[in-house]
């Protein structure tokens, strides 16, 4: 994906570092899975693995960090791999706030039923599949494929809405307005790192922007 | 400069160059060996006419003075665009008289003026505290950076407007190099400042527009910021990221 550098070790560094965060993004997917599975399933032991895997994505938030300014000091990069690194730093740390959001789910999860909320599957499986759709985006640092999942973000705005209007003529539904709201914010981070690629990749700032007139 | 070419003999060392340096800024001039970037810096003070068979066409103005025209006086020429070298060259002389050399060679004579112009001078280059008590001492026992400042020191005694400077700081250990890059960073509030460096870390560090050359053209000149972090063109991309293919 990038091309050669003189110099082998400074590949060699970076891409282990790209390699790093991809690999983060990687078990913050997983997290979001078990913890979206147990709105269906709700148990207390993998309500524990959650936490635990939440412990390991913090521990690797800050080790992930250490590398990059590692990279940074040693290796001093410049316009293209300057943005890149840049928005490694600013992913792991979105990809650390969704595995955030992932265990409110999850510690959520035991309490709810379902069967009384419309749409809280249906948005669960939309910022799971933008989650998992961004991590390839960022990968292959694909602009086209970020702009396709940041225009899929105000679909979970939509879902929250119409969620909460449904709710507000009932009572006791604090939890499932936490559920929704941490999934909506998922669906805001993954919105973020698409604009990150965009950054990378096009050397555009493109933050609060919204979409059409990004691409123009 | 206005569709700048020189060259040497029959061989073409710059490619119609069109570059506006902006007044009281430092502009870089970077690019990979051989690309033309000193050719290019001595171009602005004539220093190329001592090599044998250098002519040119396009055009090259100091404000209002065609610096290639027949009219042109070299010497005024060159008094109000100075120059320092990739390595110090005090003269074998007083740290004083070092100073006071070019002010002599244009009837400076008064003691008292002389006094001032040299302390002003060596003010400027940020060197007065440090020799203030040896002024008379010989310049060839100063450290490498201090040579390096007394010389800047010996360039801007004469009133310059422009300075050019070829890789000042490369026979410079980093604390020396750091402290000329500050003095650098003082001086362009008095004159315009262009610097010729392999350094890219201190191109970015100390000026504010970077021109990137290859080949003898001018491929982009932009605002340092930019060209360090987004560069408009994909062979200074290349370059400032240090890739290739």
């Amino acid at each position: 994906m990038l091309s050669t550098h003189i110099s082998s070790g400074f590949d060699t560094d970076l891409n282990k570092v790209f390699s790093a965060v991809l690999a983060m993004g990687g078990l913050v997917e997983e997290q979001l899975g078990v913890a979206l599975g147990l709105l269906l399933s709700p148990d207390p032991t993998v309500v524990s693995r959650v936490l635990e895997g939440e412990r390991q994505i913090n521990t690797l938030e800050v080790s992930l960090d250490q590398q990059c300014l590692a990279f940074i000091a040693r290796h001093h990069p410049a316009a293209g791999d300057l943005r890149l690194i840049l928005v490694l730093i600013k992913v792991i740390n979105d990809l650390e706030r969704i595995a955030d959001e992932a265990e409110k789910v999850a510690k959520l999860s035991g309490g709810l039923d379902l069967k009384r909320v419309q749409g809280i599957i249906s948005m669960g499986a939309l910022v799971q599949g933008m989650t998992h759709d961004v991590m390839a985006a960022l990968g292959g640092l694909d602009t086209d494929a970020a702009f396709t999942i940041a225009a899929r973000e105000p679909e979970s705005d939509r879902l929250r809405n119409r969620m909460q209007k449904q709710f507000a003529a009932e009572e006791d539904m604090l939890d499932y307005i936490w559920v929704i709201r941490a999934l909506e914010r998922i669906a805001d981070h993954v919105r973020n790192i698409c604009e990150y690629i965009v950054y990378c990749t096009e050397g555009k700032d493109v933050r609060h922007t919204d979409i059409e007139h990004i691409k123009r | 400069m206005e569709g700048f070419s020189l060259y040497y003999h029959a061989t073409q060392a710059l490619n119609n160059i069109d570059l506006v340096v902006p007044r009281h800024r430092v502009t870089a001039l970077i690019g990979p060996s051989g690309c033309g970037k000193s050719t290019l810096l001595r171009c602005f003070n004539r220093m190329n006419d001592l090599i044998d068979g250098t002519h040119i066409s396009g055009r090259a103005w100091l404000d209002d003075l065609d610096i290639y025209a027949a009219a042109t006086d070299v010497s005024t020429l060159r008094r109000r665009v100075g120059m320092v070298f990739q390595k110090p060259n005090p003269f074998p002389k007083s740290v004083y008289e070092n100073v006071a050399y070019g002010l002599r060679i244009q009837g400076v004579r008064g003691k008292s003026v002389l006094d001032d112009a040299v302390e002003q001078a060596l003010r400027g280059a940020a060197l007065w505290d440090e020799v203030k008590d040896r002024l008379h001492d010989s310049a060839l026992g100063l450290s490498g950076g201090q040579q390096q400042r007394l010389v800047v020191a010996r360039a801007v005694a004469v009133g310059p407007e422009v300075l050019l400077l070829d890789e000042p700081a490369s026979s410079l250990d980093p604390l020396s190099t750091l402290r000329l890059e500050e003095l650098i960073q003082e001086l362009k509030r008095d004159y315009t400042v262009v610097i010729v460096t392999h350094n890219m870390q201190q191109a970015a560090r100390l000026s504010d527009y970077t021109c990137y050359m290859y080949l003898g053209a001018l491929i982009e000149f932009n605002e340092t910021e930019a060209l360090f972090t987004n560069p408009r063109e994909q062979m200074t991309e290349d370059y400032v990221t240090g890739r290739y293919g």
